[in-house]
């Protein structure tokens, strides 16, 4: 049974429709990402789930409550970080991390997250004296201090440098080996598809896809790119016959770099030079990633229907 | 079963009045750090109440003032001025400043309710106008003038008025979308309960019909009892009536429309 569940969702904001339709199941344990351009309803989606907003249809469980009814028992076993949120500019980083355990049954011991989150030497310090990531780091500890089953964390690492990105990355893996459900919301497919057990496309309202990374990566027509310097100049006719091996869509020779396109065609094309006796220098292989998968599937969005 | 749910209620009582007590404990010790947002109204009544019991001219005894002195007089008016600049307006631009960063969103993602802040302030600001309330009753004193009056009744009002002034406030904080809206609505707030105290108009010289609105509104209430209070009397039971009546419709409606966001 999914521990979350959310059936035809639809929110509006005045006139403005946000939530079309949109479904998602997570099961206990899953990291689950939601992607999708600015204004797709991402965050309203999360936030209906954490019982922040409330739909004008559709359904959601959480755990078996109903986030709209039932806010106080969900608050305990749900850790959300927001967008846009602060803390008083005084007040100091162990007296927030205290504050927020007090509200909790069964917190996490602070010196822990305080270590975990890069913050043991900042303790004392403000708030508002914090750097940006600094501050991210604290406000994503506070959305764990009650030990939540489920955490919902939206553009977690947005603001932070690679290391401290990676480090909170690290931490999700643990929490996850826990037993904690995740939620993240990202503009970073990288931490999308590094993380998350699933991904969900959140497109114009709808949910455009709702699959593991690599089935989306793969099943969105992923063009594979191919590039190298021969060793020896390729004669006209055997240029005519690689843009006629399977797979391949289009093939461009320039100066001295041959680039290729297509579905699966690096075997053939690198067999092809190998039975010619050439190499293929300085070789570069994409293979279609989630990024690609993404664009793909949001595009309506840069045909600017925002 | 029923020993499972008084268990629970008793858990829950429990987390309500810890997560209470850490706001209150954290609301304080931010207020010490910036205190600007009291300054004004807690320094300029304990200067004036200073002022009054040490100069010359109003700390005796005044003829026109049928045998009291100015200081005397001003004490219920320095209250009210007090009480309210604290609750109507520092208290409602402070929560309006908290909405305003998200504060008070990043609070919704917690257990913590509501009702455990409002409290925690309730009891944050109406502690800081009891503190300057005594100070201000115990100026005049140690600087030799007496206190006259019934000090048990003034005592018993003074705690009603604060009470009934913070719940407002409250009220107008728990409403206010924004620090703007917040710092308009405590003015405005402000000035009308003065006028009702009898700030500009002493209350002796109110018409009829305005005396009777008056004395349905808080500071009118208030500077009533207060005034009865200084005379040796009771306050009357309508005064006592309107203060905790404003006291419980203004909380109750405040812990019901607290808007997060």
């Amino acid at each position: 049974m999914p521990i979350i569940s959310v059936t035809n969702l639809r929110k509006a904001y005045g006139e403005h429709l946000v939530l079309r339709d949109v479904s998602l199941e997570v099961e206990a344990g899953e990291i689950v990402g939601v992607v999708g351009p600015n204004g797709a309803g991402k965050t309203t989606t999360v936030e209906c789930i954490g019982g922040l907003r409330r739909a004008d249809a559709g359904r959601i469980e959480v755990d078996g409550l109903d986030p709209s009814t039932n806010p106080a028992r969900l608050r305990e076993i749900v850790g959300m970080q927001l967008q846009e949120c602060r803390l008083p500019a005084k007040i100091t980083v162990t007296e927030a991390l205290e504050l927020y355990r007090s509200f909790y049954p069964a917190p996490r011991d602070a010196g822990e997250l305080l270590e975990r989150f890069g913050l043991a030497e900042h303790r004392r310090q403000r708030f508002g004296s914090l750097s940006g990531g600094q501050q991210q780091r604290l406000s994503v500890a506070l959305a764990l201090v009650g030990n939540p089953r489920i955490a919902i964390l939206d553009e977690l690492t947005t603001g932070l440098d690679p290391q401290a990105r990676r480090d909170i990355w690290a931490f999700l893996g643990e929490l996850q080996a826990d037993g904690v459900t995740i939620v993240l919301v990202t503009h970073f497919m990288e931490e999308a598809q590094r993380l998350c057990d699933r991904v969900a496309v959140i497109d114009d309202g709808r949910v455009a896809a709702f699959d593991t990374p690599d089935a989306l990566a793969t099943a969105t027509d992923g063009a594979q790119h191919l590039a190298f310097t021969p060793s020896l100049t390729i004669s006209d006719a055997d240029v005519d016959l690689m843009r006629a091996l399977p797979g391949v869509a289009s093939l461009t020779v320039t100066a001295d770099r041959v680039a290729a396109t297509g579905h699966d065609i690096a075997t053939p094309v690198l067999m092809f030079l190998a039975e010619r006796g050439i190499t293929p220098l300085r070789l570069r292989v994409e293979s279609p990633t989630l990024d690609d998968a993404y664009l793909s599937l949001t595009t309506s969005a840069k045909d600017g229907s925002q | 079963m029923t020993s499972t749910a008084t268990t629970k209620d008793a858990d829950t009582a429990r987390s309500a009045w810890s997560a209470t007590r850490a706001l209150l404990r954290n609301e304080a010790r931010l207020l010490r750090r910036e205190p600007a947002v009291v300054a004004w109204a807690v320094v300029l009544p304990l200067v004036a109440a200073t002022v009054l019991a040490n100069v010359p001219a109003t700390r005796t005894p005044n003829a026109d003032l049928g045998g009291w002195s100015f200081s005397q007089v001003y004490l219920p008016t320095l209250i009210i001025v007090t009480t309210s600049l604290l609750s109507v307006q520092a208290l409602p631009a402070l929560l309006a400043k908290y909405r305003e960063d998200g504060i008070l969103k990043r609070l919704r993602t917690t257990p913590a309710s509501p009702t455990n802040l409002l409290v925690a302030l309730f009891v944050l600001m109406g502690g800081v106008s009891a503190a300057v309330t005594l100070l201000m009753t115990l100026i005049p004193i140690v600087s030799g003038v007496p206190f006259r009056g019934n000090g048990l009744a003034f005592g018993l009002v003074v705690v009603l008025t604060i009470v009934s002034f913070t719940a407002l406030g409250l009220l107008f904080a728990a409403v206010s979308p924004n620090s703007r809206f917040a710092t308009g609505i405590g003015t405005v707030a402000f000035f009308v309960l003065a006028f009702f105290a009898g700030l500009w108009i002493p209350r002796s010289i109110f018409p009829e019909t305005l005396a009777t609105v008056a004395d349905w509104t808080p500071s009118g209430a208030a500077s009533r009892a207060l005034l009865d209070s200084m005379h040796g009397d009771w306050p009357a039971v309508q005064s006592v009536l309107v203060l905790v009546l404003y006291a419980v419709v203004c909380a109750v409606v405040a812990a019901r429309t607290f808007r997060w966001e």
